[in-house]
């Protein structure tokens, strides 16, 4: 039977990521009341699916994106299930919710107009600090797939970009 | 443009977003949240030397103090203290989430239930857990910190429930069962409340 991670090590590695999965929520969910939530829903996912979380602490972390991911793709959150925990979350994120650079907005569209999966790399590479390989984890590809992408994300960027890049 | 340049600025689009301060509180509590949902507790155990000696298997019948009501948990365990010797504490296993009580997956909670030796778990870790979520609690209404004491025989007990039943939540998950469609109730009998 595979090693199943008891409460006490799964809450740690929560704890050691905690920040990270709320920055890489947040990026993707502007709203403070969705970030808020899908951070909730994905505590609770881990939680569940605990049975499949790794042992190791890097390959945990990895894993811990990965329900983040599929928690914010999946997501039908409802307000009947935020509790009053998520709420208090909720209420700090607003306070401290600042406004978005427009100097940057315009790569953020750029980024967000690539396919779908090479936008999440670009963001998980460059937003997160994740090396190649953790990103094609979180994505569910191959590391050399990701690379290629990657490398082919960049260019197109480069060409989308060519006003701001030569300033 | 060179290429550690346009790196950069990639790197400097990201959204600026500011965790809070005490997000390890926030975490603790929504975790608290989930992972206490299934640990109902119909009594709180009474203070005493916890030197757990288990007494009975499934089946064993035991009367309340009371007398009235017949008291038969999956597992029965004395927790003696000075002024209640006959101190005893029972774990039984219930169905949540309109499981049937019938299903497998209340019958494989139960047998897992069953196979623990209550006399050589280690609740080492979780009292250590108890006792860091203890210090940084928050009032749930107010969210205002609320740090709880508990003296040593409390917290044995706790970490005891909580012990067992996250060795049968996760049991559970590692068969492929739903972990919650199942609860864990504490309930105690011959110890004074």
């Amino acid at each position: 039977m595979s090693r199943v991670i008891s409460t006490v090590d799964f809450n740690a590695r929560v704890r050691e990521n905690q920040d990270d999965l709320l920055r890489y929520l947040h990026r993707r969910l502007p709203n403070p009341a969705d970030a808020a939530d899908t951070y909730g829903e994905t505590l609770l996912t881990a939680w569940r699916l605990r049975s499949k979380m790794p042992v190791s602490k890097e390959e945990a972390r990895m894993w811990l994106f990965t329900v983040a991911r599929n928690v914010t793709l999946n997501s039908r959150r409802s307000l009947a299930r935020r509790s009053a925990a998520v709420q208090r979350l909720t209420d700090e994120l607003k306070i401290l919710s600042g406004p978005i650079h427009s100097e940057t907005s315009e790569i953020q569209e750029a980024i967000a107009s690539l396919p779908q999966e090479d936008a999440e790399l670009v963001r998980l590479v460059y937003w997160e600090g994740m090396a190649s390989h953790e990103a094609a984890r979180v994505i569910g590809i191959m590391p050399s797939t990701a690379r290629s992408r990657l490398s082919r994300a960049r260019q197109i960027l480069r060409e989308s970009l060519t006003t701001i890049f030569t300033l | 443009m060179i290429q550690s340049d346009f790196d950069q600025r990639l790197r400097e689009s990201a959204p600026e977003v500011e965790v809070p301060k005490d997000l390890s509180l926030h975490t603790a509590s929504i975790l608290a949240d989930t992972q206490t949902r299934h640990r109902r507790r119909r009594f709180a155990w009474i203070g005493g030397a916890l030197a757990v000696l288990l007494i009975g298997g499934g089946g064993t019948a035991a009367t309340a103090a009371t007398g009235i009501a017949p008291w038969a948990p999956d597992v029965q365990v004395q927790a003696p203290s000075a002024a209640h010797p006959q101190c005893n504490a029972g774990f039984e296993v219930s169905a949540d989430n309109g499981t049937a009580p019938s299903a497998p997956v209340i019958r494989a909670a139960r047998t897992i239930l069953k196979s623990i030796d209550l006399k050589t778990l280690d609740t080492a870790p979780m009292q250590a857990y108890i006792v860091q979520q203890n210090a940084t609690a928050t009032n749930g209404t107010t969210g205002q910190s609320s740090p709880v004491h508990l003296d040593a025989d409390d917290l044995k007990q706790q970490a005891l429930e909580m012990t067992v039943n996250d060795i049968i939540q996760t049991r559970l998950s590692a068969r492929g069962y739903d972990p919650t469609q199942v609860g864990l109730e504490a309930t105690i009998a011959g110890c004074g409340k």
